[in-house]
């Protein structure tokens, strides 16, 4: 009785702490997506201000023709 | 005479056979007419029954029909209210993680400008995600991931646009410079202008074709920004 016990304690606490790890590991991996999207955000809004500037440019150039 | 006595009942019968026959034969024309009508009514009877069948086919469909789009369009709307009220829930979610958020941030300074909060504050950490509105720690990590990526998604959208908008533009422009230079190397041809001019004007065209290239590769760059991570 005693050794059930103890081995049902003994994997609780082994799924408690593979339970732990997955959820830390999930968010790590939220946390990553999360950085890799601003990131693209951030190279969207540079891009677009490029664009920007290139077609502002452009138009006083063909105007002047 | 007995020959013509022996005869004569002979000749009667044959004569009401014959009445008898015509009679009959009368009455059998005459009721082949009444059958041959009959069928006529009948096979009228038939035709119309097919076609008035064939109308009722005709209206059930159109009803089964007309259902069918009913019950369409129903489930359209409850999907498309099933979408708002989904999207209205996000959009609270993500209010409320804000206002949580910003409410921390304001706390975070007042604390930070005097000396006891100093004190306070200090060892505290970035206080970022420590209050998270009513959210659990999976699920605001998860809201976060959501706004983030919703995010995204317009600023790429908007990139598109641009990217859309800018290509139109760069066709405009060399069809410009195209003419330009055509009606150039014509003013040249005739002699209306000197060389100074022209040369002048060969720069501005030519200038105008650099911003034309320089435009297309940034349309290139923004093609090529990865929409989904």
């Amino acid at each position: 009785m005693k050794k059930a016990i103890i081995a049902a304690g003994v994997i609780a606490l082994l799924l408690a702490g593979c339970t732990g790890k997955a959820a830390k590991e999930a968010e790590k991996a939220r946390a990553l997506e999360i950085e890799q999207l601003e990131t693209v955000s951030t190279q969207i809004d540079s891009t677009l201000n490029e664009i920007d500037e290139a077609v502002m440019k452009l138009d006083t150039l063909i105007n002047e023709l | 005479m007995k020959k013509i006595l022996s005869v004569f009942p002979v000749g009667l019968i044959i004569l009401a056979l014959l009445t008898c026959g015509g009679k009959t034969m009368a009455q059998q024309q005459v009721e082949t007419g009444k059958a041959k009508k009959e069928v006529n009514q009948a096979k009228q009877k038939g035709k119309d029954k097919v076609k008035e069948a064939e109308e009722a086919a005709e209206k059930e469909e159109d009803k089964a029909t007309e259902a069918v789009q009913k019950e369409e369009e129903k489930s359209m709307e409850a999907l498309q209210k099933e979408e708002e009220k989904a999207a209205e829930a996000v959009n609270k979610e993500e209010e409320k993680a804000r206002e949580a958020m910003n409410q921390e941030k304001e706390k975070v300074r007042d604390a930070a400008d005097t000396k006891e909060g100093k004190e306070a504050v200090k060892g505290r950490g970035n206080a970022f995600g420590k209050n998270k509105g009513g959210l659990e720690g999976r699920d605001f990590g998860q809201a976060r991931a959501e706004e983030a990526r919703m995010k995204n998604q317009e600023k790429k959208s908007e990139l598109d646009r641009k990217v859309e908008d800018g290509e139109q533009r760069t066709v405009q422009a060399r069809e410009r410079i195209r003419v330009a230079r055509e009606e150039l190397e014509k003013e040249k041809g005739a002699k209306k202008i000197n060389d100074e001019t022209y040369q002048q004007k060969k720069e501005k065209i030519d200038n105008a074709e650099k911003a034309v290239i320089d435009l297309e590769e940034k349309i290139k760059k923004g093609k090529s920004v990865p929409g989904e991570i």
